[in-house]
């Protein structure tokens, strides 16, 4: 089983939870949301590229938009293999605190 | 004067320099879509300073990225440019280097690092002055045949392979290495063999008195 760093955990969720909107702005304001503080572009710039090159993540670019220069947005979609490793770091995860009291 | 409801243009293109190619567009739209939204709720001068920030604080991250994507992308095309006719040429440098890493790492393993033993032999022969001692000790002369067979290496990496249109045959072009280091890696090479051999038997055999 391939595993997961937290960071990457909450990318691939964040990823899944905004669907078809997931993009970089998007991403980095769902993260400083679960996380409660500030991230910089490049703490989440960096591991979803790593995610995407290990072939968890698909990416693909959008029209270009004003707000943003003229320039274009790259979304981000979940593949078959980044869902079956967030549904096995699940389940790894209620295993490990099933019985556990903090 | 720049336009104060756009980036800084200075950070914008320290930002570029961080980026990779294909990301630059898509990485500074991110930026500027941020930028947009902070100059929505507060002043140009805060905006700015946030996108400032945001750099620095991009930066390691970023410049890791690069660096990392520069390696691989360099590494893939050297594999990928490795064709038919270059592929052998590798594998025979790579031949080349073992019997370099099968003298370096025996040789300095026996010679205790190669200083101590090699002062104690050399102790008892005409060589005392300590800096001369040193410069023909062990790991000098052992690192001294190791660069002998990495220059071998590196003509032997240039080696090219020319398939006849037979696909029988091969004509091995070797490009020359220059007279001087030839000379060179000879001199060291026999020096070498010599203060080598001199270890285990204790002795300069060529000297005389010894």
């Amino acid at each position: 089983m391939e595993f997961l760093t937290r960071m990457e955990e909450i990318l691939l969720l964040t990823v899944h939870q905004l669907g078809s909107e997931a993009y970089g702005v998007t991403i980095k304001a769902r993260v400083e949301e679960l996380l409660g503080k500030s991230v910089s572009v490049g703490a989440v710039y960096v591991p979803l590229d790593r995610l995407a090159k290990r072939g968890l993540l698909k990416t693909w670019q959008g029209e270009p938009s004003p707000e943003r220069g003229g320039r274009s947005k790259k979304f981000y979609k979940l593949t078959r293999d980044g869902l079956e490793i967030l549904q096995e770091t699940k389940a790894l995860s209620d295993s490990l605190w099933a019985d556990a009291t903090v | 004067m720049t336009d104060p409801s756009h980036p800084p243009k200075l950070a914008e293109l320290f930002l570029m320099s961080m980026l990779i190619p294909g990301e630059k567009e898509v990485v500074l739209g991110d930026f500027e879509e941020l930028f947009h939204k902070i100059l929505g709720h507060s002043d140009v001068r805060k905006a700015r300073s946030w996108y400032w920030m945001q750099v620095c604080r991009s930066a390691p991250a970023l410049i890791q990225l690069k660096l990392s994507n520069e390696f691989e992308r360099s590494f893939t095309t050297m594999i990928k440019n490795m064709n038919l006719h270059n592929k052998p040429s590798l594998l025979i440098s790579l031949i080349a280097l073992i019997p370099a890493l099968i003298v370096i790492i025996p040789g300095i393993m026996q010679s205790g690092f190669g200083y101590f033993e090699a002062n104690k032999a050399l102790d008892a022969t005409w060589v005392k002055v300590p800096v001369l001692k040193t410069l023909i000790s062990p790991v000098v002369l052992l690192g001294g045949l190791f660069l002998i067979f990495i220059l071998n290496a590196i003509p032997a990496m240039k080696l090219r392979f020319e398939r006849q249109p037979e696909g029988l045959t091969s004509v091995i072009t070797f490009k020359p290495v220059p007279l001087h280091w030839i000379f060179v890696g000879l001199s060291i090479l026999m020096v070498g063999i010599l203060l080598t051999y001199s270890l285990f038997e204790n002795r300069i055999p060529i000297l005389p008195g010894t």
